[in-house]
């Protein structure tokens, strides 16, 4: 039997801003990342790297519930492509500069809360921070495909 | 996550976790260790040769305690031979300031050593 290919493969999630659905999103990423390709060790660097994003979500994203907008949901779209896999978290929370990150030490890094970022960066390929006070934020990283 | 902990040889404080520590599961870890030090307990050997995940959330909270131990002159090492894990810790480059073990004999090991130390210094100063 033949089937038409699928127009986009793209997989969407929305998940709570909770700490208790980042298991989810990271359930879905090995999902998705077995299916583009990926091997068992670039499987296991993308969980972390989606759930340090979903993470400063949920830390950062929504400072001030008092005042500022309640969280909403984290939407994850999870690409396949032919070089890998593009995974995007995005947010609609207080947002940030980009340029106005603190680059901190490395042993300050946990404590400034710096980490997950970091880790990010140092295990997937790719990564953009699309992010502006008050219009949320996008994390856009790639994991590609070991040859 | 499943923790379970307790008090060896009336000084070291084992902490066994499986499963996922993220930031769902992080803070009842966070809360146990601090219940430990609040309770006078310096001395921490956290078996993590069960665990699957890790992120920065956990290696947040291994590196607080390790730093408050250190101050009142104890110490923490861990135990992990799961290469995803032994690889964020060495990511993060606090492997050593850890004491990341391959074993929990070899972390045992170390603490004991640690600790005739710090028993030896003391007598020493009485």
């Amino acid at each position: 039997m033949s089937m038409a290919k699928a127009e986009t493969e793209t997989v969407e999630l929305q998940i709570p801003c909770d700490p208790k659905y980042i298991a989810v999103a990271r359930l879905v990423a090995a999902g998705v990342g077995a299916r583009s390709g990926l091997s068992v060790d670039d499987i296991d660097d993308l969980k972390v790297a989606v759930s340090e994003a979903c993470t400063n979500v949920i830390d950062h994203a929504f400072p001030d519930p008092e005042k500022t907008k309640q969280p909403t949901a984290i939407s994850l779209r999870f690409t396949p492509g032919e070089k890998g896999l593009q995974v995007e978290v995005e947010d609609y929370g207080a947002g940030f500069d980009p340029d106005e990150l603190p680059k901190p030490e490395l042993d300050e890094l946990s404590l400034s809360g710096g980490l997950g970022l970091y880790l990010i960066s140092q295990l997937t390929d790719e990564v953009e921070i699309q992010s502006a006070p008050d219009s949320g934020t996008k994390v856009i990283m790639i994991k590609r495909v070991t040859e | 996550m499943e923790m379970r902990s307790c008090l060896e040889d009336d000084w070291l404080m084992v902490f066994h976790l499986q499963g996922e520590i993220d930031a769902e599961t992080g803070p009842d870890f966070r809360e146990a260790l601090e219940q430990a030090r609040a309770e006078g307990q310096r001395w921490f050997l956290i078996d993590l040769l069960e665990s699957e995940y890790l992120d920065s959330v956990a290696l947040g909270i291994l590196l607080g305690t390790a730093k408050e131990t250190a101050k009142v002159g104890g110490r923490l090492a861990v135990a992990c031979n799961r290469p995803n894990l032994v690889k964020l810790f060495e990511l993060a480059g606090v492997k050593e300031l850890l004491n990341v073990q391959e074993t929990a004999a070899a972390a045992r090991s170390l603490l004991e050593q640690a600790h005739q130390t710090a028993g030896q210094s003391q007598d020493g100063g009485e």
